[in-house]
């Protein structure tokens, strides 16, 4: 049954492997040529510590590097962020869809293999090398902005879109819930234009709602500055909510005024901001923030709701195909 | 005979409103070569599909050789569809491998042997690159390598050019003949099956209207020419009349004794079941 | 053995089926098995052919080949063997009625003349049967 579906599916997973193949070529080819570009420029120090002026890495020197690489590591990423719609489009979408448009499913259906086998055999045919090939170009990726180290894009941080969305398990996740998406549409609707159009809507759409709601996937922790006009956000941590706090520890409510009256005056400059929140009853600074380091749970608990809903869409292409005639 | 090749309990199909098929009871006899007519629309192909298991009924029940056909493909079982579905972009070899990998039950041989018999089957072709006719006859093959004890054929002899018609009568026949093979084969045509069919199962809008031996079936009819004003002297069921000016010409179902003043002669298959049709379509007529 | 256009290597004759005659086609083959019979083409002993020959040969339906078997073995003509086939039993050929016989010599001199006045097929057949039937009137029993 395997041989049959791999026979079957040939000319799209020897398309895959093309695009494998041209895009690992591609992907070493430029990190190659990055390195080389880092090593003549003596600049494997920055990478170790980024931007700092006093360790011969000022933004001059940094800058002339990002200006040539930093938006092509941003293309590569893109690409790793597109791949789990290309392989929901174009590996799930058709993958029952062409077989109910042409009628040949009723091949496999009037011999004696059983509907739930067909099924599981196309699935794994399909679904097994597309998710290898996303993760060795996503493995890929990773490595090339990691020579950038931190005058590249993980200078962002961990929750910025272009790196949460193509490192973990992030594009695994995509891959497989895009990929169900389009089967199912594909098996229930029995057309592959169809399942394609609504693959391509539905996962831009909750990519983006779910990106949204990043911050609040995980329980955000305080952190609070005794100085209020001090704020201590580390960099590449997500802030859910930030404000000011009374002399009980509550939340002011509306701090936007009495920061307006602390800010300069014509030619009055308030000297001290600190004294001057006090004076208007912003006695401490707070964040609520999703600090770097929870990157790790925060990837977990939002391929769970991929994989989730990938599983449910599994078990509703399995009732969609054993309804079909 | 012993039990029935296949047999229908209540065997219902509705499709929305639609009923394609409507509490049809009937038994299929063992070893026969049996012609499913009926107009188009009238529930041929509802019923092979339900007796193949490619969709499931929606009241009643078909079993076949006692084992009743739930929901898949029953092992002695094959199944000719209407649109001899096959992977477009194999060769015939590789949709031959495919089947046979697909099938517990397989023999290659007769799959060979079968395609032996044929004029012109390529097997390094595409299959999309086939004639309507060739691709029926890989598809038949493919039906046969399942070794059936019922074959179910939908309109096999549609889009085929009398030499390709006769070739694949000639292997459903061998079939039969080779391995008593219980055929069901359906046709709007009529003329396609009379010369080959035993047994007939008439399917007029979703309900039997006759199963039986074709020779027992015409000696119970007769077609009835007599004077128009002396009808009620006539015994047994009239299915259709067409009626001139002063004659009357009917087709009876057990008219016994013929009444005097009548001409009785025996229907063929043709006319028998064109008078059941023009009947059925005479009392839509009337319904609307 | 005569040697016969329609035999071959499978059976003793091949039966010819003429499927717009209108003529259910056992009874096509009864006929025809039976003029074999009488013309002396099978004889005690033959093998008719088996089913799945006549079926390779014409594609008609293997049952209908049986039935017409069952019904020349009511007659008593043929005997059907377990396995192995169904063999003629009962000569019908006489004399009279096989190739050589004198009355079939004296039509054949008849048909040749028919043919030499230049009488087409229909105008021999309308001969034929006009005379025949002044001999045998319909309602007696033809053999």
């Amino acid at each position: 049954m395997i041989r049959v579906v791999w026979r079957q599916q040939r000319a799209q997973l020897i398309t895959m492997l093309a695009v494998f193949v041209v895009g690992a070529a591609a992907l070493l080819a430029v990190r190659a040529s990055m390195v080389s570009y880092l090593d003549g420029h003596a600049l494997g120090n920055c990478v170790a510590i980024g931007i700092r002026a006093d360790g011969g890495c000022g933004n001059d020197v940094v800058q002339s590097f990002q200006d040539i690489w930093f938006d092509r590591m941003k293309v590569g990423q893109l690409f790793v962020l597109a791949l789990p719609v290309l392989v929901g489009l174009f590996g799930g979408a058709p993958l029952f869809a062409r077989e109910l448009e042409q009628g040949t499913h009723v091949l496999a259906f009037t011999q004696s293999v059983s509907r739930i086998r067909w099924m599981s055999s196309k699935i794994a045919v399909a679904a097994a090398p597309a998710l290898v090939v996303v993760v060795a170009l996503q493995l890929l990726v990773e490595w090339w902005v990691g020579a950038a180290g931190k005058i590249g894009p993980l200078a962002s941080g961990p929750y910025f879109y272009a790196t949460f969305g193509t490192s973990g398990l992030a594009p695994v996740a995509y891959t497989l819930f895009a990929f169900s998406l389009g089967m199912f549409v594909g098996a229930a609707s029995r057309r592959t234009l169809v399942a394609m159009t609504v693959t391509l809507a539905v996962t831009v759409v909750l990519r983006y709602a779910l990106s949204s709601l990043q911050k609040f996937l995980v329980s955000a922790q305080r952190i609070v500055s005794d100085d209020p006009s001090v704020s201590k956000v580390e960099p590449g941590s997500l802030t859910v909510f930030g404000g000011y706090l009374d002399a009980n520890g509550n939340v002011v409510p509306n701090a936007n005024s009495a920061v307006m009256n602390c800010g300069s005056k014509g030619d009055a400059p308030v000297t001290d901001t600190a004294t001057c929140y006090r004076d208007h009853g912003l006695v401490k600074w707070f964040a609520d923030v999703v600090p770097a380091e929870a990157a790790g749970t925060v990837h977990l608990v939002e391929a769970a709701i991929y994989l989730g809903l990938a599983v449910v869409l599994v078990l509703a292409t399995g009732w969609a195909v054993r309804r079909q005639a | 005979m012993s039990t029935p090749a296949l047999c229908a309990a209540g065997l219902s199909k509705h499709f929305g409103r639609v009923r394609a098929l409507d509490d049809c009871t009937f038994d299929l006899p063992e070893g026969r070569v049996i012609a499913l007519v009926g107009p188009n629309g009238a529930g041929k192909s509802t019923l092979l599909s339900l007796a193949s298991g490619l969709i499931r009924p929606t009241a009643g029940s078909i079993s076949v050789h006692g084992t009743p056909v739930r929901g898949r493909m029953h092992p002695d079982v094959a199944y000719l569809a209407q649109n001899r579905p096959l992977y477009p972009d194999f060769t015939v070899r590789e949709v031959i491998q495919a089947v046979g990998a697909m099938n517990e039950r397989w023999s290659q041989p007769r799959v060979e042997e079968v395609l032996d018999m044929l004029a012109g089957v390529d097997r390094d072709a595409k299959v999309r690159a086939l004639s309507a006719g060739a691709r029926t006859q890989v598809a038949i093959a493919l039906a046969l390598g399942r070794l059936p004890k019922v074959l179910l054929l939908d309109e096999p002899l549609s889009d085929l050019d009398p030499l390709a018609r006769d070739e694949t009568l000639r292997i459903v026949m061998t079939e039969v003949a080779d391995r008593g093979t219980t055929v069901l084969m359906s046709s709007h045509l009529l003329s396609d099956l009379s010369e080959v069919c035993d047994h007939l199962l008439l399917v007029v809008e979703g309900q039997v209207r006759l199963n039986g031996d074709v020779e027992d079936v015409l000696a119970e009819h007769r077609v009835l020419v007599g004077p128009r004003d002396d009808e009620s002297a006539v015994s047994g069921v009239v299915v259709s009349a067409s009626r001139a000016e002063r004659q009357a010409t009917l087709l009876v179902r057990g008219a016994d004794p013929v009444p005097a003043g009548w001409v009785a002669d025996r229907p063929d298959l043709e006319s028998l079941v064109v008078g059941y049709l023009r009947a059925a379509r005479e009392r839509a007529a009337a319904r609307r | 053995m005569v040697t016969d256009p329609g035999a071959y290597a499978g059976g003793v004759i091949e039966f010819r089926i003429d499927r717009r005659s209108g003529v259910a086609t056992y009874i096509q083959i009864v006929h025809q098995a039976k003029q074999a019979m009488r013309l002396g083409l099978l004889n005690p002993g033959d093998r008719l052919p088996t089913a799945r020959e006549v079926v390779e040969a014409t594609a008609v339906n293997p049952n209908t080949v049986l039935k017409a078997y069952r019904e020349l073995e009511r007659e008593g003509l043929v005997e059907a063997r377990r396995g192995l086939g169904t063999f003629v039993t009962k000569s019908l050929a006489n004399d009279a009625t096989n190739r050589g016989a004198p009355l079939r010599q004296e039509l054949a001199d008849w048909m040749g003349r028919a043919v030499h006045a230049g009488l087409g097929v229909d105008d021999v057949d309308a001969l034929y049967v006009d005379v025949r039937e002044e001999r045998y009137p319909i309602g007696e029993p033809r053999s």
